[in-house]
C-alpha cells in the first residue's frame, strides 16, 4: 500500500531548492515530528552525491537506465543544475513510504516487499545506510539539517579502533623476518574474503574454524622448522646455564618482535609455561612450542590499531608508536617493523606525523618498498585472476601456464620500471607507451623482444600502443571472454576499479543474452546489440562505450591489426561526461588527468592501506588525501611514493574513534587476565595536560620514593611514592631513567621523552594536597 | 544435547584403533534395508552454479510416476530414481540475481546457513561440528558470491578447495603411545596460551571487534577438538590413499579434484568425523570452461544461451548433466557405505540436498529454483518422487532440512516468508 506522505511538504521543498536556499519548509505534524528541512547544495553533494548516488545509483537510475522506469531517475553530471534536480528528486523519494518505511530506505536496501532489482545496495547498519536514513529524517523532520552532515570534512577525520588479521601474504613475509625461514603456508590459507579487490578489509578478516586449523599446522611446522636450522640464530642463549632464564630472555625478545611491542609481564608467565609443559623432552622441544603458540597468538595474527585515551577528548584514541610502527610496515613493506623502526617506537618517535615521515621516507627508499606497491597494482587491478582464469585452448593456443605467471610477473616488473626508472606517477603508470616484457612474452604477443634485460630477464620494449596498466597482458586476459575479448569486461574494469563507480548486476527478468562468436562481425558489432535493446541499454551505454577501446587487443592480450580481416573501431566514449577517444591510450591518457580517477585512485590506496572500505563515512578522509596528494603534485612531487606518504600523515593514522567507556588498553579487562596494553607514547599532540612537552622535570615540592616490588633475571616492578611536602597543591610529575623497557603500569599516566619516562597523575590522583601522599607503579623488561 | 564442545577426550590421532569395530565389513543384506521411521543423523550438501534451463531440468510425470527425458540434464540420476525428492516450484522470497541467490540459498535471509546452524544445534562433539569442501571457489577470494555457508552475519566458513589440505585435516600423522600424549600436552599447553592472550585482548576492545575475537576463540575450540579426536562413533583409522598434488585452482583439475574431495567428504561421513558436510562446486558466476567435455566457453557464459542458440543450449545441458553425475557418483558412494551407528547405509540414514542459487539462470531469476533432495533421512523422508509447488518459500525447504535431521524449529531465515517445512516430503 503506496502513500505519499505529505505532499505539501514535497511541493514546498521544491519550490525551497529552486529557489536556492535552504529554508525549512512548514513543520510535519505528529507526536515527536521537528521540522523537515533540506541540506544544502554542498552537504547533499558531499554525502549523498559523491559517495552513493553517483556511484551506486546512476547507473540504473537515469533517464535511459534499467531503472528509467521508477520513481528515482537522477540527472547526469553533464545536465544543467544537476545537483539541484537530483537532491528535489531524492527529496520526493524519501517521503514516499510503503509499509511503514520510506522508500529510500527499503529499496536499496532490498527489505522492500517488491525487492529491489539492483540487489542490496546499502544494507542496514552500513555507512551508507546510514546516510539515507539521516536524509530521510531530515526530509520528514526528525533529524536537523543544521548540525554538520555526516562526511562534511572537519580537521580531524579518522576511523574507528580496530584489529587487523595479517592476510596470507603478510603472514609469510612476516614469518620470514620474524625467524628468517621462509614460509609459503600464508598464500595456500583459504582464500581471504575480497573487498574491492582487496584481500585485507579490516572488517572482513576473521579466523575461522578452517583458517584456525591451517594456522595451528603451519605455526608447528614452522617452529620446528625455525628451531632445528636456526635456533642459534633466534635465540639470545642456549638454554644450557640456565634453561627457565634462558626461555625468558628468548620470549621477551622474539615477543617483542612477534607481537610487535614489549612483552608483558603476564604474557611472560602464560609463555614460560608453554616452555615448561614441552621442556622436560629438552630446552629446544620448550622454544619450540613457545614459537607454535606465538605464531597463533591473537598479539600476532592481529596488528592492534586500538590505542589508548587521549584525556579530555572523549571517543578519541592515540595510537602507541608500536601500533603506528606496524601501520608503517605492513603499508610500506607488507611486513613487520625492522629493528630501526621498533627503536623509533620505543624512542616516541612515531607520535607526530613528522617522525612518521621521517620513518616513512626512510622505508620508501628501502627495496622492500617496491613489492608492496606492486601487490597494491595487482589487488586493485584484480589481475591476480590472470594465474586461472579459464581460456579456450583451442582459441588461444600457447597461453598456458607459463605465458600466465609471466604476465603476473609483467605487472611486477613494469610497475617496478615506473617507479625505479621512468617518474613514478599515476600518470604513468597509465600512459607509459612501453611495456616491460621478457622473451617469452615478447614471442607471446608477437613483438619485439627487449634489448636490455635485467636480472629476471625483462627489459623495456617501446610501443606506441601501449598504455601502461592498461594494455599489460594480466589486465587484458584477466578482462576477457574465455573465447573472445570482452568490451563489457573492461568497461567495468574502468568503471569500477579506475573511476570507483560500483555497477549494479544486470537487472533480474531481463535475459541476458551475450553475442556468440561469429567470424562476420567484429566483437564491437556483436556487441552492438546491447546498445539497441532498450532494457540493456541504460546499464550498457555506461561500459561498452569505454571497453569497445580496447578492442585492438584480443583476449589473451595480443594486440591485433583487425579481426579476421574487419577493421577494427576504437572509437569510444564515456557516458555521462563529454570524453570521447579513439583507442586505450588516448583513454589512458584522459584517465591520468581526470579528477575522479585520481580521486578514485587515492581511495583505492585508501582501502588497501587502512583497510577500509571507503563509502560516505570516510568521504571526508578522501578529501584530505586528495587534497594532500594534489598539493604535493603542485609542489613537484606527483609520485605514488609522495601520496603514500601522505597516507602516514593523516589524523587517522596516528589517532582512533572510539565509544566512550570503552576499555581500551590499560583498562583492566574482566576475568582478571590483567594488564595494561601498549603503553602510550605521548600526550596526543600537545594535549597532554599541564606539562610541556620537552621540558618536563619531577615536580618541585614533592618527594619521590622508588621501592623494587620484585625482580627477576629479565625484569622487575617497582612502586614509586609521592609525598606533597610543600605548603600548597601541587599538581604533580614525576621524571624517571628506569632501567629496560616499561611494559606495564598503573595509576598514573606514562610518557617517554628524550630517554627518559615522564609519569604524571590520572584525575583521582594527579593533585596532592600539602602533606598527602599517592602512589604509581610500573613494571619493565631488561 | 548440549555438550560442551571443548571437551578433550582421550581419542587422539589415533583415535579408535584397535577399539571400533563398527565398520567392519558390512553385511549385503543390510544395504537395501528400510530404516525405522525418525530422523537423519548427517546433512550432506551439494552445490553446483548458474541455475537452470527448466525445460531440460524438468522430468516428465508426477509424484511416484516420473521420468527423465533422454538427453536431459538429470537423467544420469536415473539410478537414483528412487532416492530422490525433486522439487519444482520453489522460490527465494526477495532474493534475486547471483549475488542475492547466493546468500540467500541456505540463509534464507537470515544471518545463518542451515547447514551451520544445524551443526550448531547438534552439538555432535564429532571432530568437525561441519566440513566444507569446495571445487575452485577462491579464485575470486571470498565474496558474497563466492560463498555460500555462514557461521553468522558476514561471516563465512569458508570451504577447502585444497584436497591435500583436507586430507591433512582429516588424517593427521599419526604419533604412537607416549608420543601421542606427550604431543597432545604440548598443544594443550600452547592453545591456552592462545586462549589467554584472546582473553587478554577481548578486554581491550570494542564491540564491534568483540566479535571478531569471539569467532576466532570459537575456532579455537573447534581446533581442540578436532586435535583432541572428537567423539564420534567410527573407526577412521584407515586412511584412503593421500591424494596427489593437484593445482587447485587450475582448471583442467576440476574433475580430478571434484572427485577427490567427493571421496573424502564421503569417508569422513562414514568414520563419523562429522554429521555435516558440504561440497561447493564453483560459486555462482563461476567461470570453469568443461573443456574435459570439449566444450569451450565457460559455464556462467553457458547458462545464457538464448534458446535461439541450440548449440549453446546443449553445451549448458552437457555441462549440467557433468554435474548430474557428480551427484549421482555421490549418492551411489552414499549407498554403497555403511552408516557406522547402524540403520543402514549411510544414504538411508542421511538427508542430502542438490543445492542451485538461481532458477533460470538467464533471466537472473530466483523462482522454481530447482531443488533435490536425496536419502531417507532415517525414515523422515519418503523419496522416489517429484514434487511441484507453486511459488512455495525455500525457507519451508530448509526447514524441512532441520526437521529432517531432528529440530523442531517453526521457521529459518526470513519468518515472515512463511511457517513449517514444505508439505509432502515424508511419507
Amino acid at each position: 500500500m503506496t502513500r505519499t506522505l505529505t505532499i505539501p511538504i514535497v511541493l514546498a521543498l521544491a519550490l525551497a531548492v529552486a529557489s536556492g536556499c535552504n529554508e525549512k519548509p512548514e513543520a510535519r505534524g505528529g507526536p515527536g515530528a521537528g521540522a523537515a528541512c533540506m541540506p544544502s547544495l554542498d552537504s547533499f553533494e558531499s554525502a549523498l552525491w559523491k559517495p552513493i548516488l553517483s556511484t551506486r545509483c546512476l547507473g540504473c537510475h537515469n533517464e535511459k537506465g534499467a531503472a528509467k522506469a521508477s520513481r528515482l531517475v537522477l540527472a547526469l553530471p553533464a545536465e544543467a543544475d544537476y545537483l539541484k534536480r537530483n537532491l528535489e528528486t531524492l527529496a520526493k523519494v524519501a517521503a514516499i513510504e510503503e509499509d511503514g518505511s520510506s522508500v529510500l530506505l527499503t529499496r536499496p536496501s532490498n527489505t522492500h516487499s517488491k525487492g529491489h532489482p539492483g540487489g542490496a545496495l546499502a544494507r542496514p547498519g552500513s555507512a551508507d545506510y546510514a546516510t539515507l536514513q539521516r536524509f530521510v529524517g531530515q526530509i520528514s523532520g526528525s533529524e536537523s539539517c543544521s548540525e554538520p552532515t555526516p562526511g562534511t570534512c572537519g580537521p580531524q577525520v579518522f576511523g574507528p579502533r580496530t584489529l587487523r588479521r595479517l592476510t596470507g601474504a603478510e603472514y609469510d613475509n612476516t614469518v620470514a623476518d620474524l625467524l628468517g625461514v621462509s614460509s609459503a603456508y600464508g598464500k595456500d590459507f583459504v582464500a581471504d574474503t575480497v573487498v574491492h579487490g582487496f584481500a585485507n578489509n579490516a572488517s572482513a578478516l576473521t579466523v575461522s574454524p578452517l583458517l584456525a586449523d591451517q594456522l595451528h599446522a603451519a605455526a608447528e611446522a614452522l617452529a620446528k622448522k625455525a628451531v632445528s636450522e636456526r635456533l642459534s640464530a633466534i635465540s639470545p642463549c642456549d638454554g644450557s646455564a640456565d634453561a627457565r632464564g634462558c626461555a625468558a630472555k628468548f620470549i621477551n625478545q622474539l615477543g617483542e618482535r612477534a607481537f610487535r611491542r614489549p612483552v608483558e609481564i603476564d604474557e611472560l608467565t602464560r609463555y614460560m609455561k608453554v616452555f615448561d609443559a614441552s621442556a622436560s623432552a629438552g630446552f629446544a622441544d620448550g622454544i619450540e612450542a613457545v614459537v607454535s603458540a606465538m605464531l597463533q597468538s591473537p598479539f600476532f595474527l592481529y596488528r592492534s590499531e586500538l590505542g589508548v585515551p587521549v584525556p579530555d577528548k572523549k571517543g578519541v584514541y592515540q595510537l602507541s608508536g608500536y601500533e603506528i610502527a606496524s601501520e608503517l610496515s605492513y603499508l610500506i613493506w607488507q611486513s613487520m617493523p625492522d629493528d630501526a623502526l621498533l627503536a623509533a617506537a620505543r624512542r616516541g618517535d612515531l607520535v607526530t606525523a613528522a617522525g612518521v615521515a621521517v620513518e616513512a621516507r626512510r622505508m620508501l627508499a628501502s627495496p622492500r618498498a617496491a613489492p608492496s606497491i606492486e601487490q597494491f597494482v595487482i589487488a586493485w587491478l584484480g589481475v591476480d585472476r590472470v594465474r586461472s582464469t579459464p581460456k579456450d585452448a583451442t582459441i588461444f593456443p600457447g597461453f598456458d601456464q607459463n605465458v600466465r605467471q609471466a604476465m603476473l610477473e609483467q605487472v611486477r616488473q613494469f610497475v617496478r620500471y615506473v617507479l625505479q626508472q621512468g617518474d613514478g606517477t599515476f600518470k604513468e603508470l597509465l600512459t607509459a607507451r612501453y611495456s616491460v616484457v621478457d622473451d617469452s612474452l615478447a614471442t607471446f604477443y608477437g613483438i619485439a623482444a627487449p634489448g636490455t634485460k635485467n636480472a629476471d630477464g625483462f627489459g623495456k620494449v617501446d610501443s606506441a600502443d601501449a598504455s601502461g596498466l592498461l594494455t599489460l597482458g594480466a589486465v587484458l586476459a584477466t578482462y576477457a571472454s574465455p573465447d573472445a575479448s570482452s568490451p563489457i569486461h573492461r568497461g567495468v574494469l574502468v568503471r569500477e576499479r579506475l573511476l570507483c563507480e560500483d555497477l549494479p548486476p544486470p537487472p533480474a527478468n531481463i535475459s541476458v543474452e551475450p553475442p556468440g562468436l561469429d567470424p562476420k562481425l567484429t566483437t564491437r558489432e556483436r556487441y552492438a546489440q546491447h546498445s539497441t535493446d532498450a532494457a540493456c541499454r541504460g546499464c550498457h551505454e555506461l561500459i561498452d562505450p569505454i571497453g569497445f577501446g580496447f578492442e585492438r587487443f584480443d583476449g589473451v592480450g595480443r594486440p591485433r591489426a583487425d579481426e579476421n580481416g574487419h577493421s577494427i573501431d576504437t572509437h569510444g566514449s564515456i557516458h555521462g561526461t563529454n570524453v570521447t577517444f579513439d583507442g586505450v591510450a588516448q583513454l589512458g591518457a584522459h584517465l591520468a588527468q581526470d579528477k575522479q580517477a585520481r580521486r578514485c585512485f587515492t581511495m583505492q590506496w585508501l582501502r588497501w592501506s587502512y583497510g577500509q572500505e571507503g563509502g560516505a563515512a570516510r568521504e571526508c578522509l578522501l578529501d584530505n588525501l586528495v587534497a594532500a596528494f594534489d598539493k604535493a603534485a603542485a609542489a613537484g612531487s606527483p609520485s605514488v611514493e609522495a601520496l603514500i606518504v601522505a597516507l602516514t600523515q593523516t589524523d587517522h593514522f596516528r589517532l582512533r574513534s572510539g565509544p566512550e567507556g570503552g576499555s581500551g588498553p590499560g583498562a583492566a579487562p574482566s576475568g582478571g587476565d590483567a594488564g595494561p596494553g601498549p603503553a602510550p607514547d605521548g600526550g596526543g599532540g600537545g594535549d597532554g595536560g599541564s606539562v610541556a612537552p620537552g621540558a618536563s622535570q619531577t615536580s618541585p615540592g614533592i618527594t619521590v620514593d622508588v621501592v623494587t616490588d620484585s625482580q627477576w633475571d629479565t625484569g622487575y616492578c617497582n612502586k614509586v611514592n609521592v609525598k606533597n611536602t610543600s605548603s600548597a597543591p601541587v599538581d604533580w610529575v614525576v621524571r624517571l631513567q628506569p632501567q629496560g623497557t616499561i611494559n606495564q603500569h598503573w595509576s598514573a599516566n606514562k610518557r617517554d621523552e628524550g630517554g627518559a619516562v615522564i609519569f604524571d597523575g590520572l584525575d583521582w590522583n594527579n593533585v596532592l594536597q600539602p602533606g598527602q601522599s599517592t602512589s604509581f607503579g610500573f613494571c619493565a623488561t631488561l | 544435547m548440549e555438550q560442551p564442545k571443548s571437551k578433550l577426550t582421550r581419542r587422539r590421532f589415533t583415535f579408535g584403533i584397535g577399539a571400533a569395530l563398527a565398520s567392519a565389513p558390512f553385511a549385503a543384506s543390510l544395504l537395501g534395508a528400510t530404516p525405522a521411521a525418525g530422523h537423519a543423523k548427517r546433512l550432506v550438501i551439494f552445490f553446483s552454479p548458474n541455475g537452470t534451463v527448466h525445460k531440460h531440468w524438468r522430468p516428465s510425470g508426477s509424484g511416484a510416476s516420473y521420468a527423465f527425458a533422454a538427453g536431459s540434464i538429470l537423467e544420469p540420476l536415473a539410478a537414483h530414481k528412487s532416492n530422490l525428492l525433486l522439487l519444482d516450484g520453489i522460490d527465494f522470497k526477495g532474493a534475486n540475481n547471483h549475488a542475492g541467490g547466493m546468500q540467500a540459498m541456505l540463509t534464507g535471509g537470515g544471518d545463518i546457513s542451515v547447514d551451520q546452524y544445524i551443526a550448531n544445534e547438534l552439538a555432535a562433539n564429532t571432530r568437525f561440528a561441519s566440513l566444507e569442501l569446495g571445487v575452485q571457489t577462491s579464485a575470486w577470494g571470498g565474496n558474497v558470491q563466492t560463498r555460500m555457508s555462514y557461521r553468522g552475519a558476514g561471516q563465512y566458513a569458508p570451504p577447502n578447495d585444497d584436497p591435500l589440505d583436507v586430507f591433512r585435516r582429516l588424517y593427521p600423522s599419526a604419533a604412537g603411545g607416549s608420543d601421542a600424549d606427550a604431543l597432545l600436552a604440548r598443544r594443550k599447553s600452547v592453545l591456552d596460551a592462545v586462549r589467554g592472550d584472546l582473553a587478554k585482548l577481548r578486554g581491550w576492545v570494542g564491540s564491534e571487534q568483540r566479535v571478531k575475537l569471539d569467532a576466532h576463540l570459537a575456532s579455537v575450540r573447534q581446533l581442540e577438538t578436532t586435535l583432541a579426536g572428537g567423539s564420534g562413533s567410527g573407526d577412521c583409522s584407515t586412511p584412503p590413499a593421500t591424494p596427489q598434488a593437484l593445482a587447485k585452482n587450475d582448471n583442467a583439475n576440476f574433475p580430478a579434484i571434484t572427485k577427490l574431495q567427493l571421496d573424502m567428504m564421503v569417508a569422513a561421513l562414514a568414520c563419523d568425523m562429522t554429521r555435516v558436510a558440504s561440497i561447493q562446486l564453483s560459486h555462482t558466476v563461476g567461470p570453469p570452461v568443461f573443456s574435459w567435455l570439449n566444450i569451450s566457453q565457460g559455464h556462467h557464459q553457458l547458462s545464457h544461451m538464448p534458446d535461439s542458440n541450440s548449440a549453446g543450449v546443449a553445451d549448458f545441458v552437457k555441462a549440467e548433466r557433468w554435474f548430474a553425475e557428480q551427484f549421482a557418483y555421490l549418492l551411489t558412494k552414499l549407498e554403497a557405505t555403511a552408516d557406522p551407528g547402524g540403520g543402514g547405509t549411510l544414504l538411508d540414514t542421511s538427508v542430502v540436498l542438490w543445492a542451485k542459487e538461481l532458477g533460470d539462470g538467464r533471466l537472473h531469476t530466483c523462482e522454481s529454483v530447482p531443488f533435490i533432495v536425496a536419502g531417507k533421512a532415517g525414515g523422515y523422508l519418503s523419496p522416489g518422487r517429484y514434487l511441484r509447488f507453486s511459488g512455495e518459500s525455500h525457507t519451508k525447504l530448509l526447514v524441512s532440512l532441520c526437521h529432517a535431521m531432528g529440530l523442531s524449529n517453526a521457521t529459518f531465515g526470513n519468518a515472515a516468508a512463511g511457517a513449517g517445512p514444505l508439505s509432502g516430503l515424508s511419507a
